[in-house]
């Protein structure tokens, strides 16, 4: 994959340019401010960018602006967004530019390799990831009707997997139980919480998050 | 040369003039006049509508129709104060501040009343207008006695020339009625000249009394203030000082330690690699996690200190991000159109942060609620739940702690928390720009 790398801190820029490399992607431009970040995708077009929140000049949230303006500029140019912090509302911002390829990580996850590469792949293919602390956020939030209460404990752990934008073999394979079970448990959290049962399974997730955000 | 007065010290305008003979050709004298026959008139005004008000109020209260013309006459009084006020700012240049309580903004009207009712204030408001009408009358006889004396006085020589003087008995000292009128003009044009004093020195003995029955006794006020700011300032202070302490023992006894198990673990899986690569590799393991949770303990520590996304997008999110780590379920009602100051913004969020940590502590609550709204001027934070109650402000560290954060901002908090009906944590944030 190409892949374009917007971030400051000189350690983890040069950390995630290895990692990437050494998993055999090509990094085609590493930038430090929003600004810079938007021109690199305008000109490079890759096939994922990994952006963090905080940059120059503010150290606010220009990199998450950038994004937001960069998707208005191409649209569904994936990005996956990496915070030393994660909260809902930017979670929430992000996933208003549509989620289909959308990523929001705490920076920490990139420790895990592994996870951290099937993420970025995940979001490079038009996925949506969402750290499982944005969602346990989500679903600790209260609601007027909680049918969220109706679910069994499996049921929930399905959807909080379903949320972080995993898989329906993924969660098979995290459960250690059968991909017809997962199936199963997830029909019945749809007609549980009244949603629509689309088939596509990213349409699931979208279904899955306007619930937990409304 | 430019009039020299040593401006409102609290006692009058352009007191005391340098040179006495200023006060002649100021407005001073002729402003107090018309304040002195103005009192009369609105002393009387008052005297008949509160003798009636008052009365009709008192002997019908039986029959609870007296209630609410009492109300109404206590609401009639206060307007006839702050009216006086202006009057007393208008005319004697005395500044009078409404010296009253202040009343809880979004209580019943109950609620109002009694504070009301419990305000000295407003009972020395009543005690003025009633004293209004005999100062007033005094100061309308004096006034009346003085012109009419001084006029008719300096005219004298006029009516002698013109017939219409009468030597009595009285002036039989004088030979002739010119002589009396030129001695009734001497003293005439003494009156005249000392006229002006004498109504500055009515006005002002006026200003005085207002100053005293309808102002509150701001020197008292104040030190009651500086005292209250050196204690809130004294225990920021040591607050920010157990806070740096807290910090530092967490960066020490957390990320610290795990950093140097890490580097020990990533050392000895170093020297391990060729002869125990098993064991090496598990060593790294570890060392992994360890790190992770590293990351974790700072993480949790910086929102302790400052959460980012306060800054960045202000309460709403940053108080819906709290309410999602509370273990109590919280009903969040927010309506705010603008962000708040930083200062202000900061110091509710702590507060809400404080206070659904009680929450989960000590209330033993199935719910809480966190209601936030402008009111004019304030933020207005609630923190309620449906706990044991029971929480004290002087016994619990983190409730002084609110305190003294609403406190440095000029704000107030108000705890009610009956044993057995749940706690109200109520603050009150200015978010004026000064």
């Amino acid at each position: 994959m190409r892949v374009v790398i917007a971030e400051d801190a000189v350690l983890l820029r040069e950390g995630i340019a290895r990692l990437l490399d050494h998993a055999g992607h090509e990094v085609v431009a590493i930038v430090e401010t929003g600004p810079d970040l938007i021109d690199a995708i305008v000109q490079h077009r890759p096939d994922v960018s990994i952006v963090d929140v905080r940059m120059p000049p503010s150290f606010s949230d220009e990199g998450l602006r950038a994004a937001i303006e960069v998707r208005g500029k191409v649209p569904d140019s994936p990005i996956l967004i990496l915070s030393q912090y994660v909260e809902e509302q930017y979670a929430g911002e992000l996933l208003e530019t549509g989620a289909q390829g959308v990523g929001y990580l705490l920076k920490d996850r990139v420790a895990d390799v592994s996870d951290f590469l099937a993420a970025l792949e995940q979001v490079a293919g038009g996925g949506t990831v969402l750290d499982p602390e944005v969602v346990s956020q989500l679903f600790s939030r209260r609601r007027r009707d909680d049918r969220l209460g109706d679910l069994t404990p499996r049921e929930r752990e399905v959807l909080s997997l379903m949320a972080e934008g995993q898989s329906n073999a993924a969660i098979a394979d995290q459960l250690f139980i059968g991909a017809g079970t997962v199936e199963k448990h997830i029909s019945n959290i749809f007609s549980k919480l009244n949603l629509d049962d689309s088939s596509s399974q990213h349409r699931r997730v979208l279904a899955v998050l306007a619930y937990l955000r409304e | 040369m430019a009039e020299v007065s040593i401006a409102d010290d609290g006692v009058g305008r352009q007191f005391p003039y340098r040179n006495p003979l200023r006060a002649l050709i100021s407005s001073e004298p002729w402003l107090a006049l018309i304040f002195m026959f103005t009192s009369f008139v609105i002393g009387l005004f008052w005297f008949v509508v509160l003798v009636t008000l008052l009365s009709t109020g008192v002997s019908m209260a039986v029959t609870l129709v007296g209630i609410p013309i009492l109300i109404g006459s206590l609401f009639a009084w206060m307007y006839g104060a702050k009216f006086e006020r202006r009057r007393v700012h208008g005319l004697l240049g005395v500044t009078i501040r409404d010296p009253y309580k202040p009343v809880p903004v979004d209580g019943s009207f109950w609620e109002k009343l009694k504070v009301r009712l419990q305000d000295r204030y407003i009972w020395q408001d009543l005690l003025y207008l009633f004293l209004l009408f005999p100062i007033g009358l005094a100061e309308f006889i004096i006034g009346i006695t003085i012109v009419s004396m001084a006029a008719a006085s300096v005219t004298a020589p006029i009516w002698a020339l013109f017939g219409g003087w009468e030597v009595d008995s009285g002036w039989s000292l004088f030979d002739s009625a010119l002589t009396g009128a030129g001695m009734m003009f001497v003293v005439g044009c003494l009156v005249l000249f000392a006229m002006p004093y004498i109504f500055i020195g009515i006005g002002r003995g006026h200003a005085w009394l207002a100053r005293h029955l309808l102002g509150s006794d701001r020197e008292a006020e104040l030190e009651a203030r500086v005292d209250e700011l050196t204690v809130s300032r004294s225990r920021a202070l040591d607050s920010a000082v157990v806070d740096l302490r807290r910090i530092e023992r967490d960066l020490h006894d957390g990320a610290q330690q795990r950093l140097v198990k890490l580097s020990m673990d990533l050392g000895l899986a170093r020297e391990m690699m060729e002869s125990d690569p098993e064991e090496a590799k598990s060593l790294i393991d570890v060392a992994h996690e360890e790190s992770k949770r590293a990351m974790q303990e700072i993480r949790d520590l910086a929102r302790g200190i400052h959460p980012a996304v306060l800054t960045d997008r202000g309460l709403r999110p940053a108080v819906s991000a709290l309410a999602a780590r509370s273990p109590v379920p919280v009903d969040l009602n927010i309506s705010l159109d603008d962000r708040v100051p930083a200062r202000v913004e900061s110091a509710a969020y702590f507060i809400i942060a404080e206070a659904l940590t009680n929450v989960a502590r000590h209330s033993q609550a199935s719910a809480a609620t966190v209601t936030i709204r402008r009111f004019g001027d304030l933020l207005l934070v609630d923190i309620e739940d449906d706990g044991v109650g029971g929480a004290d402000m002087n016994r619990n560290g983190g409730l002084a702690g609110m305190r003294d954060r609403a406190v440095a901002l000029e704000g107030r908090v108000v705890v009610e928390s009956p044993p057995g009906r749940g706690t109200l944590v109520h603050v009150e944030l200015p978010c004026g720009s000064s």
